[in-house]
């Protein structure tokens, strides 16, 4: 014999209505860590196709230099020699770049992700453009957005702590790069910059150096410079040992610092890595999503 | 670190364990320039477009390595012989390169240079390829390039030669095969 208590309690309507809240959350959820996740993505193309027009001014005449006198060498291929080649590798990741900030499609994020990177890959071998540090910055801050894209779907405290971690190895990579070429005698002793920015650069820091100091005290002045630069280098290359904001914020002022004190046109190298270190100094504010929802008797949280 | 090693594995994330892999990876290449005399030829012939090949060089171009090294520039309109190089590499005041007499001006006087050694920053094959460089150059594209760039001791030196029969296209060819100095 089979005995029916009656509750007053419908717990098929009961679970219908668990399960919709439920749904209501998770898309709530869902939408919110898309608008920052997508924010934070926007803010590091936004800064690395800053690195690019930064160069805008010169990017024309440059063309026109290439185009005017073709240089022929037995080292590039001819296609990495073509000028109209080096306009497109150019060009398509400042397009693509601006669509970025306006997509929200996530295979569309990926598509344009990769083909900034290998546009930039493609800048690091052109025959005219191989020499330009920017692009060597530009390529690491797109090989981090194609990282990003492809992990968009990660739970956003997951990804957010991933993505300040890489974005401070690659600011962290780009100064080792910076400081290991720097360890040899002729940097230590100030003899290169002395060389390249103390004698006749015109550039409102070594003006300025000129005025106050001359003959002995300047070259002494290039040494302590240079030695500062090596150290400072050196130091930051080790960032990412440092909880993310503080090793961030730090990288930012001597990126900045960088750029100020050496040389303007520096900025187009480091826009992009400033957009790296702006993700490390991020921070969410919204409460962390876990990665499985407590379950109740119902089967519903 | 430790936490992302971690997560990385837990999670399986290939895509975090392939950057993580990259980035590792040239931090070691890099961290073996100090050390090693194989990697530090690399990076030299990296600078003057003289890998074994153009994949050989490709490879390298994601390194950081900006103000890189000792470089030094010489663009003359006539062969310096060896000597002559070599003595003004080391800054010898005495040292004089040859000087070179080039068509007359306006009051019929001969314009004479002296070729002397510059100090760039990185790539001191920029010299001919890039713009400026070949703006600087458009009006004579004939002539010769002394590079040379210096790292704790190695040093590679190597000699281009800029021909053009117009204006529009010019070639520049190494002239000898590089070699390392130790």
């Amino acid at each position: 014999m089979t005995t029916s208590i009656s509750t007053g309690f419908d717990e098929s309507s009961f679970s219908a209505k668990a399960n919709a809240i439920l749904a209501a959350r998770q898309k709530d959820a869902t939408a919110h860590t898309l608008s920052t996740t997508l924010k934070v993505y926007r803010v590091v193309i936004g800064f690395l196709i800053a690195s690019l027009v930064w160069k805008c001014k010169y990017f024309p005449l440059i063309h026109q230099i290439y185009t005017d006198h073709q240089l022929r060498t037995d080292f590039f291929p001819a296609l990495l020699a073509n000028p109209n080649v080096l306009a497109g590798l150019y060009i398509v990741p400042v397009v693509l770049g601006f669509l970025a900030m306006f997509s929200h499609n996530k295979t569309i994020l990926r598509f344009q992700a990769i083909t900034i990177m290998v546009c930039m890959f493609g800048l690091c071998l052109h025959q005219g453009s191989y020499n330009d540090v920017t692009f060597v910055t530009s390529f690491w801050g797109s090989v981090w957005c194609v990282w990003y894209t492809m992990r968009i779907d990660d739970a956003e405290e997951i990804l957010l702590a991933k993505a300040r971690t890489f974005a401070l190895l690659i600011v962290s990579l780009i100064f080792l790069g910076g400081a290991a070429g720097k360890w040899t005698p002729e940097y230590w002793s100030g003899n290169v910059f002395y060389e390249i920015y103390f004698v006749d650069r015109d550039y409102w820091f070594f003006n300025f150096l000129r005025t106050k100091f001359e003959g002995e005290g300047l070259r002494n002045v290039a040494t302590y410079y240079s030695r500062m630069v090596i150290i400072t280098e050196t130091l930051c290359a080790f960032v990412w040992l440092l909880p993310p904001k503080v090793g961030s914020a730090i990288a930012l002022v001597v990126l900045m610092g960088i750029a100020l004190f050496s040389n303007v046109h520096l900025f187009s190298v480091v826009f992009c890595l400033l957009g790296l270190m702006l993700v490390g100094m991020h921070e969410s504010k919204s409460k962390p999503i876990p990665l499985s929802e407590p379950k109740t008797e119902l089967g519903v949280s | 670190m430790f936490q992302l090693f971690k997560q990385i594995w837990t999670t399986k994330d290939v895509s975090s364990a392939v950057l993580m892999a990259f980035i590792g990876g040239i931090a070691l290449w890099v961290i073996a320039l100090p050390l090693s005399t194989t990697v530090q030829d690399a990076y030299l012939k990296r600078f003057h477009l003289a890998s074994p090949n153009f994949v050989a060089w490709s490879v390298q171009q994601t390194v950081p390595s900006m103000y890189n090294f000792e470089n030094r520039v010489c663009f003359s309109e006539v062969e310096i012989s060896e000597q002559e190089i070599a003595a003004a590499l080391v800054r010898d005041p005495n040292a004089k390169l040859p000087t070179v007499v080039g068509p007359v001006d306006e009051d019929d006087t001969p314009q004479v240079s002296q070729p002397v050694f510059e100090t760039v920053n990185h790539f001191p094959t920029r010299s001919f390829t890039f713009a400026n460089a070949i703006f600087e150059h458009k009006d004579n594209l004939n002539g010769y390039f002394y590079l040379t760039t210096r790292y704790r001791g190695r040093e590679i030196q190597t000699t281009f030669e800029m021909k053009s029969n117009s204006p529009e296209k010019f070639e520049v060819q190494r002239m000898y095969k590089p070699g390392v100095i130790q």
